[in-house]
């Protein structure tokens, strides 16, 4: 939920709490004074009635249809007030209407009198509602208000923090472009605002350092390895050597030759990541998988697989020549090391997309193959998808990857 | 066979040197750009052993001065740089060869000897090893003057065989010669018997002597009986 959105629905329920909480008391104290007022009216005009009683008055002139008057036997609890809300009914308008009643019994000379005074509540209703309106109307403008208010006040306060939000998206680690915030005049996004400068500045510091880091180690690494790789085959050479010697003898040149492969690797990786391949030109994809296809014919078929291609249809793609021929390179080897014993390798072309399919044991590859050195199997140097994803990534290609049918299918959609 | 060697990292020169004097190759060895351009001016090579990273300067730039100064001398680059956009450059300036770091002796040792056949022997495409001889431009090979057929690997193969006579090779170095980079997709190297045995059968069906030895757990040797 938006920042905005949440806080305009706090204001909204907090005022709506305040304006019940509110309304309900007024409401109240509307009822008292109103029935005060109609019980004074009610006793007022029972005193009336009583003086006019006791100034001889007839009753026939007394009663009306407010006013009920008659002679009782009852001759308990005189002088005793009781106030009633009843219904009456009334012809002209053919309903019943609420009333209040003040019943009294009376002792005027010898005589006892019933008192029934009564007074329509339409009127007081009326009065509430009439009240209660006007004060709606001022809840729903002053809420309208507030929300409106706090919409437009909220929207050019964190005008600073969206436009932050945006200077972050657009921001690439490792590109040459310095980030830049805007100022403003608010202290915090301001302090927000240095210390991101800061801490990119850091990071950006960090991975230069890391990255120059890695490719100097690369390539600083091969010299050594020239030395260790040759002072071995010096050895091998040697006839004097034993069984013995020999065997640890090989086992540093395999190794020193699988770290020369490592390295390689990372070193593309590295390059990859870089930008160092930059120079883009319009490729036949399908072209070159036909050309590595070729290539790579003799190694399938002495690891015992069969291969078969449907490459009718040409994609052209702007992509670096060296990076394409890598990216298709490594997904053919990719089939071949991750591949059964007598296994398949199937390519096709589709407008705009290849589908790179082989048999394989493994249920299913996660995306953590993804990443470097996750490797299934023990020959693979773990490299190679990555340096797979690299690529794509750094061209925009969709790579998907799903396992059907003992096929893992590698799909690239260009 | 005049050597000349452009190599700032001592160690690596040193084993150069050592190696390539085993070849019966004359070897002198330079360390610095300006150095090798002295050398190549006053001298001829057959052929030139030329590191890119030179402290004052690029191999790239004495491969410029080659061509300047027009000597048609043959140029094995080498390279702490695997980059494809270097070599590009470097076949382009007339390098004959490229080699990445770290590189396989026995290799080196079969591009010199194939830059050295290319340069030299015009009209004289033959190679005589015993009873073999091997025609380079036709690739054909015959024991005993009776032609046998192989397949490109195993002309290949015996070609790297005999370049390297009576050195010790790995299955690895015979693997990375006849597949380069793709060596990591084999799960073993083990497929690499059944073309020796083939190449081994077809020498001695025609009459040919064994040359070939097995090293116990290292590799092979092709020397002469």
């Amino acid at each position: 939920m938006k920042l905005l959105v949440k806080t305009s629905l706090y204001y909204a329920l907090a005022s709506l709490l305040f304006f019940a909480v509110a309304g309900f008391i007024i409401l109240i104290n509307f009822n008292n004074v109103i029935d005060n007022d109609i019980n004074d009216f009610l006793v007022n005009r029972e005193e009336i009635a009583t003086t006019q009683l006791v100034n001889d008055v007839p009753l026939e002139a007394l009663n009306n249809y407010e006013q009920i008057i008659k002679i009782t036997k009852n001759k308990e609890e005189v002088d005793n007030l009781i106030f009633l809300d009843t219904i009456v009914y009334d012809i002209i308008d053919d309903e019943f209407h609420a009333y209040r009643k003040l019943n009294v019994i009376r002792k005027i000379g010898a005589v006892y009198y019933d008192i029934s005074i009564f007074k329509s509540l339409i009127e007081s209703n009326l009065l509430v509602v009439e009240i209660l309106k006007p004060m709606l109307m001022v809840f729903l403008g002053l809420l309208s208000f507030l929300l409106l208010g706090n919409l437009f006040i909220s929207r050019g306060l964190w005008r600073p923090f969206k436009e932050t939000l945006v200077t972050l998206k657009n921001y690439e680690l490792g590109s040459t472009r310095s980030i830049d915030f805007s100022r403003t005049n608010t202290q915090e996004f301001n302090q927000l605002n240095s210390m991101l400068n800061t801490m990119i500045k850091k990071i950006h510091y960090d991975y230069l350092n890391l990255k120059e880091f890695t490719e100097n180690a690369a390539h600083e690494i091969q010299t050594p390895l020239a030395i260790i790789r040759n002072k071995c085959e010096i050895l091998l050479q040697s006839e004097s050597l034993t069984e013995v010697e020999l065997k640890p003898l090989k086992s540093i040149y395999n190794s020193c030759l699988r770290l020369s492969k490592i390295n390689h690797g990372l070193t593309l990786l590295a390059k990859i990541e870089s930008g160092a391949y930059d120079n883009s030109k319009k490729i036949d994809v399908t072209e070159v998988v036909r050309n590595q296809v070729q290539h790579y014919i003799e190694v399938i078929e002495l690891n015992g697989f069969k291969i078969t291609t449907e490459l009718s249809h040409p994609i052209h793609f702007e992509i670096n020549p060296d990076l394409v021929v890598i990216l298709v390179s490594n997904l053919i080897r990719n089939a071949i090391k991750h591949n059964n014993t007598n296994g398949i390798i199937h390519i096709i072309t589709m407008p705009n997309c290849i589908r790179f399919s082989n048999s394989g044991n493994q249920a299913t590859i996660d995306v953590n193959q993804f990443k470097r050195f996750k490797r299934s199997n023990k020959n693979s140097l773990g490299l190679g998808l990555s340096i797979i994803n690299k690529i794509c990534t750094a061209y925009h290609i969709r790579l998907e990857y799903c396992y059907e049918n003992g096929l893992h299918n590698f799909v690239l959609y260009f | 066979m005049k050597l000349l060697i452009i190599e700032d990292e001592q160690e690596v020169q040193d084993d150069l040197i050592e190696f390539l004097k085993r070849e019966n190759f004359l070897c002198e060895a330079v360390s610095t750009a300006s150095m090798a351009k002295e050398k190549v001016y006053m001298h001829e090579y057959d052929t030139i052993i030329l590191d890119i990273g030179l402290p004052d300067g690029t191999g790239l730039e004495v491969l410029e001065y080659l061509k300047k100064i027009n000597r048609d001398t043959g140029v094995i680059i080498l390279s702490a740089h695997g980059a494809i956009d270097d070599k590009i450059s470097a076949l382009d300036l007339g390098a004959d060869d490229y080699l990445t770091k770290p590189f396989d002796f026995n290799e080196l040792n079969a591009r010199i000897k194939s830059i050295i056949r290319r340069k030299q022997f015009h009209g004289n495409n033959t190679i005589d090893f015993g009873d073999i001889r091997i025609n380079t431009v036709s690739h054909e090979v015959a024991v005993n003057n009776t032609n046998i057929a192989l397949t490109q690997k195993e002309y290949q193969m015996l070609l790297y065989f005999i370049s390297n006579e009576n050195r010790v090779i790995t299955k690895e170095s015979i693997v990375e010669h006849l597949w380069g980079d793709d060596t990591d997709m084999f799960d073993s190297f083990d497929f690499i018997y059944g073309h020796i045995k083939n190449l081994r059968k077809k020498i001695i069906n025609a009459g040919g002597n064994d040359y070939l030895s097995t090293i116990y757990g290292v590799g092979y040797k092709f020397q002469k009986v």
